[in-house]
């Protein structure tokens, strides 16, 4: 549906010239003294000054997106794969997650699959604190609330002392269960 | 390290390095020929230069503060990550426009907010995308504020291209370039862009 | 009457590089030979080669004027506490620059794997 050409205005002329020409103060006779061109004119003026004072104001990216981006180079990593540990300290997030499946792995009864650390932006350079989402498969006949809750222990335990980042939640979702007996482990 | 003594006896030399202030700036290509070996140093000048365009850029295609600073940092690493492809055809600046801005689309597309965001910088966020959703201008002048809005309301292509011109000052041919639109799309849009900022601005009055 | 000191790139990279690997709990420096070079600011030094093993040792160095800009990026081992690791690294690192060269270090350190046990 997008209409590309810009329509000429009822004396023939093109409305974005007229525009641009406004803008660039060399506006002809015709364009000066014709009432279609002029509505033209009006709207541009009307825009003008206050586009200049957007124009003007200062717009300044934070210190952090350029650390954090230079921190991704040099470890090889996406910007947002960097968890924030304190001031000008990082840990890679792929690492980090993999270190939570590991202390749930460790867990008898349970293994895990997904693990996701997801910190909000730090208001100042240093750590903030980081959600963690973990998907996980358990044994038949395990009681899933005690497990779930003692897991939970101690991801927030290990996220905290060991990876050292405080941790404002912790989701356990129970995927699926498996069985040892049988050969349902995928 | 080399150090100079002159209780040795031999005569002073002269710092062969002129003060970091005086030693004269290398340009875009310089900087982008050795980030292409792979000198980081380089890159981070070449960031650093362009960054603030890229971000105003941002800020006013997205309208939110945090999102533009996400586009930013990925606009960058892309830009790490693919510098060997830069050719010099087109000036580097215009390459790193096109990066955000691709950035900035692929980020329209994907979120298209209908309930507000949840807004965690309070200083200094800019307004946030989407009607209906709170806003939390910086600056008092409330003109500029309903400017903003209007802005936000306008199809992402739109609001591209009017960014672009009237903001950044770009000609046709280097938003054509960036956008990957004709210049006669551009020219459409652009059109289009200030026809109805100038109907919400009149209105607003 | 003052000694001048100037420190090159390399010079401040193997600094920062012996220091951050003798702090316990730093299992090796991570570095990727294609990726990362040191950031030698050939406008006002004479080009140095740069060694083939310090390019893998996951230092990027650089001196500006009397500031001393590095970045280290460690492996630990599973267990380490990371953030007590990292703000370690990060002032023991300073504390060697700022002692062995005289310039201002401004030091970031990011842990970029952490080696679980087999």
């Amino acid at each position: 549906m997008a209409v590309e050409q810009v329509e000429p205005l009822a004396c023939g002329r093109d409305a974005a010239d007229v525009w641009d020409h406004a803008e660039a103060g060399t506006l002809d006779e015709h364009e000066l003294g014709c009432p279609h061109c002029r509505s033209a004119r009006a709207d541009h003026d009307r825009l003008g000054g206050l586009v200049t004072r957007m124009a003007a104001e200062p717009l300044r990216p934070p210190p952090s997106v350029l650390e954090q981006v230079l921190g991704a180079v040099v470890a090889d990593l996406r910007p947002h794969e960097l968890l924030a540990l304190g001031p000008d300290t990082w840990l890679g997030r792929p690492t980090a997650e993999a270190a939570l499946r590991h202390v749930v792995d460790s867990m008898g009864g349970l293994r895990a699959r997904h693990c996701r650390i997801e910190q909000r932006r730090p208001a100042e350079p240093g750590a903030a604190p980081v959600w963690v989402r973990m998907t996980v498969t358990a044994r038949f006949g395990v009681d899933l609330a005690s497990v779930t809750a003692r897991v939970r222990q101690m991801v927030i335990s290990a996220g905290e002392r060991t990876l050292g980042v405080p941790i404002a939640g912790v989701d356990i979702h129970v995927e699926d269960l498996w069985d040892d007996t049988a050969e349902t482990r995928r | 390290m080399q150090a100079t003594d002159p209780a040795s006896g031999a005569s002073a030399v002269p710092e062969a390095a002129a003060p970091a202030a005086a030693r004269p700036a290398l340009d875009d290509l310089t900087l982008v020929a050795r980030a292409q070996d792979g000198d980081v140093h380089s890159f981070a000048e070449l960031a650093r230069r362009h960054q603030d365009a890229l971000f105003r850029v941002a800020v006013r295609v997205l309208g939110h503060r945090a999102d533009a600073e996400d586009a930013l940092q990925e606009a960058l690493i892309d830009a790490w990550r693919k510098i060997g492809t830069f050719r010099g055809d087109a000036a580097f600046s215009t390459w790193m426009y096109r990066i955000v801005t691709n950035r900035c689309t692929a980020l329209m597309r994907r979120k298209r907010p209908t309930v507000p965001l949840p807004d965690d910088d309070a200083a200094g966020a800019m307004l946030v995308a989407g009607s209906g959703s709170p806003e939390r201008a910086a600056e008092v002048d409330a003109e500029l504020a309903a400017l903003s809005r209007a802005l936000a309301d306008l199809p992402g292509d739109q609001r591209t291209c009017w960014v672009l011109r009237e903001l950044e000052g770009l000609g046709y041919a280097e938003i054509s370039h960036i956008t990957g639109a004709s210049e006669t799309a551009v020219r459409g849009r652009l059109h289009r862009a200030r026809t109805a900022l100038a109907e919400r601005m009149r209105a607003w009055r | 009457m003052t000694t001048r000191l100037r420190v090159s790139d390399l010079s401040l990279a193997r600094v920062a590089a012996y220091r951050a690997r003798s702090v316990p709990g730093v299992e090796m420096l991570v570095g990727d030979v294609a990726q990362t070079l040191l950031g030698l600011a050939a406008e006002w030094l004479p080009r140095e080669p740069v060694p083939a093993e310090l390019r893998s040792q996951g230092v990027i160095a650089t001196v500006h004027g009397s500031e001393a800009e590095v970045r280290v990026t460690v492996a630990v081992r599973f267990g380490t506490e990371c953030a007590a690791l990292a703000a370690r690294v990060r002032a023991e690192v300073s504390e060697e620059i700022a002692a062995t060269t005289g310039l201002v270090p401004r030091v970031r350190v990011t842990i970029a794997e952490i080696a679980l046990p087999d």
